[in-house]
């Protein structure tokens, strides 16, 4: 093991922002550089930087054209972070975002290619999948970009799975293929009275009302015309239960406002933005249930979140998410798919759902008494201070070997 | 003095398990080949009225011990092999070597430990050696030496000092079970190698700990059921293991 730290650049969202990678890089990058073996930096898209994350942030010229993910800054990253010292970059992204990288056909910068040829770094991906292809394999294309690696980490053991069938075991084994779980600070996820925490939602909600809470991003893959319907059908039945719908953005990839007009759910639904934390976990521990509509998830944080907050969570049986919450004990609260599709350039199979099973489950939860300490209980081990130190400072080291 | 033979016995013994110890205690020294100056043997003699119980005893006989290596088998091991203690010593020949038993895993701790929610078998050992008797039923028959993850108890062969730098056996939070498991990730986490050595022996089983009297034992000095503490030591080295499980040597 060298006695110097080695340095660490972490290609990945920008550390300082809120979005799920930008969670774990910000995470992954906050706890290595805490240990002496690395020296740490970020390459971030749309990083502003933040004098409280205590390491080297550089951005992403995004001004350039192809170089969306950083890839015409690599090299005078690399030279001014690690000068001529050998160390390792670590990407934490879906590998079609890395095809510039590891593939020196799909990347437009001459210069970068040349670099990626040299013996400066070893390549490491923390690989972000939310989905599977054909066959249950990655598309060609993402499969060939893994082989480019030199070490492989998954977020679940359905990633592990799903890339050990693309590249086959020998090239796996040979880059250490592995899989760890996001981490999360339960401390700052805490269990707090659900009286209380339902009794702050006045007047919204009154006595003797339940709440299902939905908390997703307003992107393709979050499917909130599938939350929509699952929560009329909800309503329909039971006129006790009314909704909480947290989202970044009310006019994206959907229009909130236009589907609680036309699911006739407007009545019935606080939607939030932008909260502070604490309203955030508070909120979480007033709902008697969350829905997660994603429609594949590396890891889907917000499903951990509210089972910390003492919720149960429910969620399609379908990608990572669904691994980690069958591996928490919560295999009964995954719904099955009606049918798939394939969308996109990487040919990736999304799960189709019938709104129908989701209410009938969501009410069948709503009818169950829950034990919010075993609900709780069953995400300890995603803890940062018990994960990192029992697995992730592990794999670190590993990696100096 | 170069090493310490040390067991433990609960007495009173009676008929065929008396016999047993007795023929065990006398094949370690009849097969040994280190000279007789250089020999400790300590036996700890438990009775019902002052059982120190399993870890207990190993720390008396780490206390009433002075040789720099400490063999602590249990007394229902007979040992085949001439010139056991002279195989077990040269591998402590290497400074690096802590710890030194007759059947041990290659894998210590299951691929998803600490990475899923917590249980009891994801302790476990795998891919099980040793030379023992029956040795095709617990695993593979090993004749050579070679870096293992963990070791059995019936015979757990450490270097004295490792046991100083970890302040003694866990009596209290391992009183039964696991001690075995506890010092293979000790000698780890001080950074020593675990040694598997194929010696010729026949570990007879159930003649001490497992019996009614010793369950009665654990239930009026502890007042917990085997069961519960059994429980309780997996949960205990779970904790005490992270960062080192799971170990493989493959």
């Amino acid at each position: 093991m060298n006695s110097k730290p080695t340095p660490l650049l972490i290609i990945s969202d920008a550390p300082e922002m809120q979005g799920g990678l930008s969670r774990i890089c910000r995470d992954v990058a906050a706890n290595i550089s805490q240990s002496p073996l690395y020296r740490v930096a970020t390459l971030s898209r749309g990083c502003r930087g933040s004098r409280k994350l205590p390491w080297q942030q550089y951005t992403i010229r995004e001004h350039i054209p192809g170089n969306a993910w950083g890839e015409a800054d690599l090299p005078w990253v690399w030279q001014d972070f690690a000068g001529r010292e050998r160390g390792v970059v670590m990407t934490i992204y879906d590998p079609t975002r890395c095809l510039g990288f590891t593939l020196p056909d799909y990347c437009a910068f001459p210069e970068t290619s040349e670099f990626m040829r040299g013996d400066h770094f070893d390549l490491w991906g923390y690989v972000t999948l939310d989905s599977t292809g054909p066959g249950d394999r990655l598309s060609a294309l993402p499969a060939n970009v893994l082989l480019g690696y030199h070490r492989l980490l998954a977020y679940t053991k359905w990633g592990e799975g799903a890339i050990r069938r693309s590249i086959g075991d020998v090239a796996a084994d040979a880059r250490r293929l592995t899989w760890l779980p996001h981490g999360i600070e339960l401390d700052r996820w805490p269990l707090c009275i659900k009286e209380t925490a339902q009794a702050r939602m006045h007047p919204f909600l009154h006595e003797g009302e339940r709440l299902v809470g939905v908390v997703a991003t307003n992107q393709p893959r979050k499917d909130w015309g599938l939350a929509a319907s699952a929560c009329r059908e909800i309503m329909l039945q039971d006129k006790t239960v009314k909704f909480w719908w947290h989202v970044d953005l009310d006019q994206r990839h959907w229009s909130i406002p236009a589907l609680l007009a036309d699911f006739g759910l407007g009545g019935r639904t606080q939607v939030t933005a932008n909260l502070s934390h604490d309203d955030l976990c508070w909120r979480l521990n007033a709902c008697d249930l969350t829905l997660h509509p994603g429609l594949g998830e590396g890891f889907g944080y917000p499903i951990f979140e509210s089972l910390a907050c003492g919720s149960p969570a429910l969620h399609g049986d379908y990608a990572g998410g669904a691994d980690v919450l069958r591996q928490c004990g919560w295999e009964k609260w995954l719904i099955r798919p009606e049918n798939y599709r394939v969308e996109g350039l990487h040919n990736q199979i999304r799960p189709v759902f019938d709104p129908m099973d989701w209410a009938d489950r969501a009410l069948a939860v709503l009818s169950e008494t829950h034990d919010r300490d075993a609900l709780r209980a069953s995400v300890a081990h995603l803890d940062w201070k018990t994960l990192w130190p029992s697995c992730w400072l592990p794999w670190f080291q590993e990696g100096l070997k | 003095m170069r090493l310490a033979i040390a067991t433990a016995v609960l007495l009173p013994a009676t008929g065929p398990a008396d016999e047993l110890v007795g023929k065990c205690l006398a094949s370690w020294v009849v097969n040994s080949e280190v000279a007789s100056v250089d020999l400790e043997q300590v036996v700890r003699r438990n009775r019902i009225e002052d059982n120190l119980g399993v870890t207990g005893s190993l720390q008396w006989l780490y206390e009433n011990t002075t040789a720099p290596v400490i063999a602590f088998l249990h007394s229902d091991t007979e040992i085949l092999e001439k010139g056991w203690d002279e195989r077990v010593l040269r591998e402590f020949d290497d400074p690096s070597v802590g710890l030194v038993g007759f059947g041990g895993g290659l894998q210590h701790g299951s691929e998803d430990i600490y990475k899923t929610p917590y249980h009891l078998t994801q302790l476990a050992r795998y891919d099980y050696l040793s030379n023992v008797d029956d040795a095709d039923l617990h695993g593979r028959r090993f004749t050579e030496s070679r870096d293992v993850a963990v070791l059995d108890g019936f015979a757990l062969i450490m270097r004295r000092e490792l046991l100083d730098r970890a302040g003694g056996w866990p009596v209290q939070e391992l009183p039964f079970h696991c001690y075995d498991y506890w010092a293979a990730i000790t000698a780890h986490k001080f950074g020593y190698r675990v040694r598997l050595v194929g010696v010729s022996c026949v570990h007879h089983g159930g003649t001490t700990s497992t019996t009614s009297a010793a369950q009665e034992y654990w239930q009026q000095s502890l007042g917990k059921t085997d069961a519960a503490i059994h429980e309780e030591s997996h949960k205990w080295l779970y904790n005490y293991g992270r960062g080192y499980l799971p170990w493989r040597c493959k």
